[in-house]
């Protein structure tokens, strides 16, 4: 017992001393790095050994200087951590500015909290969290913690900005070393990060490092590029591993396929009431396609996204014939079901993983790794096309691919391993077309019909909202979707029969402000009133380049029928304009006793460089005005 | 002798109990009426609903038999048993979430325990009921946190139109911990009772609250209890085995409520759990035959008398040798400058510790500690606050109050439970000062927004004080806002604005210190206009009560124009932008969070060459008990023209039948922002 804690002491002595030579003054940090930034990396440090057989020990330092309040939520630290993954030290220093230092803190004053996610019933993932509070607006906090793991799947993206924004870097290395052979592909993105392969005092070459120095902070703006390309990334990948007795090879990623594919093993079998009944469903169905969507639909209507993922459960699907009996999974669980329902009725899918959304994509089609996908579908060939099933969602029509998963890498699995494939861009194809008939009274209230067709990435707003009650869809429409305040009589929201990725939606009302009366004039304010996704103004010192993902047609027509006893007084001019990002164009016509507006507008699709800025906002800006201009109408 | 062993009993009879059991929902008692429906009937929106769910809490003695030889500490004597039992109809896909559960588990050295639990699916599969029973592997136990514990668990087979049901009981040592329960959920509920039987030597308090009514009746019958001692001879001792027989009485108490209408999600409603439809009982003391009373509390005096009595409450307010430091530098201050010295002192406080986010009403720890380490929760803040007001000669003491999000008090009902939060108060002459230091904004008489809740309770000596929270100080501003209609119809201004009490503190607290541009896009927000360019934006307090905002504007394409016209917006930087009430109907009040009073004064120089044609009509709203009044002038003299709007609304809350009012009043103003100025060339 003495002896313990003789070794402890000599330990928190020699843990002492590494950090006493460090002096964490704020004002020393350079001008070039307090510009725009909330806090500064001092210094980032993260040690991985490799040790044998699929064992790790991660060591990290991570020391963060906060200059103003808004950096205090970069120093909260959330390690996460499982049955693979443990937390064998933690320990942290606080300094005030000046470089004192005033708190120890040590795993104690930690909270450990499970770390389910919203859409996670349970999993076995925890997270170690630590929260900084101190009435000092300038501080710095030290941090030093270790990991040791034991058999692993992937490396979680290694980042000197730990990836947070409007915080700079004085310096962060990332190491690598193997104790035996390297077993390891690795990457990296950014100019701003050196690599370099080193001997180790043997003279052999297993030592990786990767170093930047002297980051300026990145500001987080709207229509920013993904993370990937904003921030310097370093991507590691076990060359080869042992999870839960699953052995993998991440060489290529068909090779990476093959250990997926080696987990869906004897996963595919199905009740025989299961079977008999999709074969009765389909079996006087003649075209394969519907075949396919009435097995769809059907797995649709019968199940609902479950996500419990304990030990190897991050990765292998339950069996089908449990989802048989339960009736629920995740997305891995959901598309393996629905692979086995297929399979029974003779037609082969593809098990497809895929990185979903804004936070992953499949970026290298040489560089296998599985913290670049998070999700699954399935992919059913069709001669030279493919049909692209999202299982986990019982809205979502047959054959569309989302905009979540469209226009990227997939990776189909079958027995001869992973075949990259890209999925379907759906940008060109999303629209909204409209009609909207707009009639005074005597009172000048107006009543309103609005017709309006929504099609791809458009159309999915309205998956949920097609299936809610009348006041639900009111509620939604009336507060939060119309552009102008209004009373709602009627909806219609009509999804077809799914077989296209197409809504229909159909609105009556009266608008809350009537026209009003300015002496014996109307300023009629005759602008659409579904609202459209028209960017905001850019900051002209932008410095990151502008991404638009949702590209969209506008094209709506109003009809107004002139108020009796008025006459037009003046008409907008039509007005067209072009720029990199679009095209707008408007039109005022006067027919008889009706004016009609037409309207189109379309948001390209794009990364657009800063040089581009000025272009843009002059272009946003003659657009919003000229939207508001309004037709004047007078007493006849 | 015989005396001793009884003794031993009753020790085991104090530290734990009995049982009784009522409902008349048999388990899987279902029809094929139930899963041929296909909507709620009291509710066509409904996802889902209960059909029924019953509660039922009873006490029940464990270890009736105890042997002297037995030297475990685990003889449990009462322990309090809840059990729940519902069915839940499932209408369609929105409503798949309610066959999902999280129970949870309070823990420290002992544990409450989950058991029992069954659960059931049923489907009618062609015209057939089938039945799908929850297997016990897919219940999952999360450590939450330290305290607490979650079990989590989904069933099976679950589709649009089946029904669940599911049972389970909670076994709980914790005699503090009797479960509220809920009668109303986020989806209705046709039917819903909770029973509670408590033997006569426990007393709680119970609180009905909500705005659904619920049915209520008691009983009580008679009990017995046979309690052995057995004891080995030892010694001398012959040993042998005595039984006490105890008869005591059941208190029953019942609730229930039908046809419950789901909670919806409002805005405007401050505190939702002052009008879900609940009851909570507090223990207030236990007290076995022959032996002493463990009081909790009984009634407000007593709360307030424990409260003063507590060493981890008001009794720690005396020690106060950590604030030397202080002391020695203020002990010179003069008496007249009262106020002074007490924002010196809050200011101190403020800098010296930060709260941690947590509510409280006890500090966690001594307060010299929470003062040292710099943190603490929301009592380790102000009752260092208070101790140090004391030892600097102010008659201070606390204000317990419940947040907004706790819910209110009821005066009926005392229990020290329904506070969670202290300010500080300073009795000066018949008036009191508030002081708050968790909030940096916060300052005399301006607590944070979440404590304006209704009334606190005063801990002082003397009668009981309480104090009204909801009336501290306005929420006003003056806008004082001017500029130049520029000949090219853009717009160059000038904004100044008075922040006075809430006024102050809201804007405060949303102007992020040292995050220029982060301040410039939240006030380009608030302007009617799309394009708007901000200059010299600065923010000057002299205190937290007063704060002036001054910048410069430009506004590109400010007024359009249309032929020999030319109009604008003149009110372009309103305090509505839009109308908040855009829904048909409201279920609850709506609630405000203290009286409001706020002025905009526009003054719009246009250029030569154009004469005003039109200008706003003068309006005035004002609401039949004159508790919001709306008032708009405007005049046009020269090339000058001036826009006054005023807004003042004092009171709180408003009533679901009163809704349509402020929506309609919040129209006529939208209305009214939108008139427009025209102007005419002059030729």
């Amino acid at each position: 017992m003495k002896k313990l804690f003789l070794i402890l002491l000599l330990y928190f002595l020699a843990l002492g001393s590494i950090f006493a030579q460090d002096n964490w003054r704020i004002q020393d940090i350079s001008p070039v790095l307090t510009k725009e930034a909330d806090a500064v990396i001092r210094k980032y440090e993260t040690k991985i050994t490799q040790r044998s057989n699929y064992q790790y020990k991660i060591l990290t330092i991570l020391v963060i200087s906060v200059l103003n309040k808004a950096g205090d939520p970069h120093t909260t630290l959330m390690l996460p951590f499982d049955n693979h993954q443990k937390i064998t030290k933690f320990s942290g220093q606080l300094y005030d500015s000046n470089g004192e230092l005033i708190l120890k803190i040590s795993k104690s004053d930690c909270n450990d909290i499970a770390a389910n996610n919203g859409f996670t019933l349970f999993s076995d993932n925890r997270y170690l969290t630590y929260e900084v509070n101190t009435p000092l607006t300038q501080y710095t906090i030290a941090y030093q913690y270790e990991f040791s793991i034991n058999e692993l799947v992937a490396f979680d993206l290694w980042s000197p900005y730990h990836f947070h924004y409007s915080l700079s870097v004085e310096s962060a290395s990332l190491q690598y070393i193997a104790e035996d052979t390297i077993n390891l592909y690795h990457r990296f993105s950014g100019n701003s990060i050196v690599s370099k392969l080193k001997k180790n005092e043997q003279g052999e070459e297993r030592i990786l490092s990767w170093e930047a120095v002297q980051l300026p902070a990145i500001n987080y703006e709207s229509l920013l590029p993904s993370f990937h390309s904003i921030f310097p990334i370093v991507y590691l990948s076990p060359a080869t591993i042992h999870y839960e007795n699953f052995d993998g090879n991440f060489e290529t990623w068909n090779s990476y396929g093959k250990w997926v594919n080696s987990m869906l093993q004897g996963r595919d079998s199905l009740n025989t009431a299961t079977t008999m009944y999709i074969n009765q469903l389909t079996a006087n169905i003649p075209v394969r396609r519907e075949k396919i969507k009435a097995v769809y639909e059907y797995m649709q209507s019968k199940t609902r996204y479950v996500n419990v993922s304990l030990g190897i459960g991050g990765f292998q699907p339950i069996p089908a014939s449990e989802v048989d009996i339960k009736y629920y999974g995740d997305c891995k669980a959901l598309s393996n079901y629905t692979r086995a329902l297929l399979k029974s009725i003779g037609i082969e899918a593809y098990y497809t993983e895929i990185g979903s959304g804004d936070s992953r994509e499949i970026l290298f089609s040489d560089f296998p790794s599985s913290n670049q996908t998070n999700h699954i579908i399935l992919c059913v060939p069709d001669g030279k096309d493919s049909i692209w099933l999202e299982c986990t969602n019982p809205y979502i029509p047959y054959d569309y691919i989302t905009s979540f998963n469209s226009d990227r890498w997939a990776l189909l699995i079958s027995e001869d391993g992973g075949k990259l494939t890209k999925t379907p861009s759906v940008a060109k194809q999303s629209s909204r077309k409209s009609y909207t008939k707009l009639i005074p009274n005597e009172d000048l209230n107006l009543e309103f019909i609005v017709q309006a067709e929504y099609a791809y990435a458009q159309s999915e707003q309205f998956y949920s909202l097609a299936n809610r009650s009348f006041k639900e869809q009111k509620d939604y429409l009336q507060g939060d979707y119309l552009s102008k305040e209004a009373q709602i009589s009627t909806v219609k929201i009509n999804p077809g029969n799914r077989s296209k990725p197409r809504i229909e939606l159909y609105i009556q009302g009266n608008l809350a402000q009537p026209l009003k009366l300015s002496g014996n004039r109307i300023f009629a304010s005759i602008s659409p009133l579904l609202p459209d996704n028209l960017p905001e103004m850019l900051r002209e010192d932008r410095l990151q380049d502008i991404l638009i993902k949702n590209a969209s047609s506008y094209y709506d027509t109003l009809e107004f029928q002139m108020p009796a006893g008025f006459q037009v007084s003046y008409i907008p001019v039509d007005t067209h304009l072009i720029s990199v990002i679009g095209e707008y164009d408007i039109q005022t016509i006067p027919v008889n006793d009706k004016i009609q507006i037409i309207r189109k507008l379309i948001i390209k699709e794009g990364q657009f460089q800063t040089s581009e800025i000025k272009g843009i906002n002059q272009y946003l800006a003659s657009i919003r005005k000229r939207d508001n201009e309004k037709i004047i109408l007078q007493k006849k | 002798m015989a005396n001793y062993r009884y003794s031993i009993l009753l020790l085991l009879l104090s530290i734990s109990s009995f049982s009784l059991s009522g409902s008349n929902h048999k388990f899987g008692k279902i029809t094929k009426e139930e899963l041929e429906i296909t909507s709620c009937p009291i509710d066509s929106n409904a996802h889902a609903y209960y059909i029924f769910d019953n509660g039922d809490i009873s006490f029940n003695y464990k270890d009736k038999i105890v042997r002297s030889d037995d030297a475990s500490d685990y003889n449990s004597g009462f322990q309090m048993i809840f059990k729940r039992h519902c069915q839940i109809k499932i209408i369609d896909n929105e409503g798949l979430d309610y066959a999902t559960f999280t129970i949870r588990l309070y823990q420290d050295a002992k544990e409450e325990k989950l058991t029992s639990l069954r659960a059931f699916t049923y489907n009618l599969v062609n015209g057939e009921l089938q039945k799908q029973k929850f297997n016990l592997d897919d219940l999952y136990y999360e450590n939450t946190s330290e305290n607490w514990k979650t079990a989590k668990f989904t069933l099976s087979n679950v589709h649009p139109g089946s029904v669940i049901e599911v049972e389970y009981y909670i076994i709980s040592d914790f005699f503090f911990n009797l479960q509220p329960w809920r009668f109303q959920h986020m989806i209705p509920t046709l039917e819903s009772n909770f029973i509670v039987s408590i033997p006569e030597y426990f007393h709680y308090n119970k609180t009905t609250g909500g705005y659904f009514p619920i049915q209520y009746s008691e009983d009580k019958t008679m009990e017995r209890l046979t309690l052995t001692y057995e004891e080995k001879s030892v010694g001398m001792s012959q040993g042998g085995t005595y039984t006490y027989n105890l008869e005591f009485w059941n208190n029953i108490y019942m609730f229930s409520a039908n046809n419950i209408p789901g909670f919806p999600d409002e805005e405007y409603l401050n505190s939702p759990e002052n009008y879900l439809s609940k009851v909570d009982f507090e223990l207030n003391y236990y007290q076995f035959p022959n032996q002493r009373r463990y009081d909790f509390n009984t009634s407000w005096e007593k709360i307030k008398l424990n409260l003063m009595e507590n060493e981890r409450f008001y009794l720690m307010l005396d020690k106060t040798n950590h604030y030397d430091e202080f002391a020695n530098q203020f002990s010179q201050a003069k008496i007249e400058d009262t106020l002074q010295l007490a924002g010196d002192i809050l200011n101190y406080i403020k800098s010296k510790i930060v709260w941690n986010g947590e509510n409280s009403l006890y500090p966690g720890e001594k307060l010299s500690k929470s003062f040292e380490t710099g943190n603490g929760n929301a009592a380790d803040v102000n009752m260092n606050l208070i101790a140090l007001l004391r030892k600097m000669g102010f008659d201070a003491y606390p204000l317990v109050l419940s947040t907004k999000k706790n819910g209110i008090i009821h005066p009926a009902h005392p229990s020290v439970m329904s506070f969670n939060f202290v300010v500080a108060a300073i009795k000066n002459g018949d008036k009191l000062i508030l002081l708050d230091a968790t909030n940096p904004y916060s300052d005399i008489n301006l607590i944070p927004i979440n404590c304006l809740n209704d009334k606190g309770l005063l801990i002082a000596p003397g009668t009981i004080q309480w104090v009204d929270l909801m009336k501290l100080q306005n929420y006003s501003f003056v806008h004082y806002i001017t500029g130049t209609l520029q000949n090219d119809l853009s717009f160059r201004g000038n904004f100044e604005g008075k922040y006075q009490g809430y006024g102050a503190f809201q804007l405060n607290t949303n102007y992020v210190p040292d995050d220029y541009i982060r301040n410039q896009q939240n006030i380009v927000n608030g302007f009617a206009n799309q394009e708007v360019v901000i200059n010299n934006l600065t923010k000057t307090s002299n205190t937290s009560h007063e704060t002036a905002l001054r910048f410069n504007f430009t506004i590109p394409d400010f007024a359009q124009s249309g032929g020999e016209l030319v109009y604008f917006n003149p009110i372009y930087y309103p305090f509505f932008l839009k109308n908040p009430f855009q829904l048909d109907e409201r279920k609850y009040p709506v609630e405000f969070n203290y009286p409001v009073k706020i002025q905009q004064i526009y003054r719009i120089e246009i250029p030569e060459g154009y004469l005003i044609s039109e200008l706003p009509k003068p309006l005035s709203i004002i609401s039949e008990d004159k508790s919001i009044q709306i008032r708009i002038n405007s005049v046009g003299q020269g090339n000058i023209l001036s826009i006054t709007w005023s807004y003042t609304s004092s009171r709180s809350i408003f009533l679901p039948e009163e809704y349509y009012i402020l929506k309609e009043i919040f129209r006529l103003l939208v209305q009214k922002q939108e008139e427009l100025v025209v102007l005419k060339a002059n030729q």
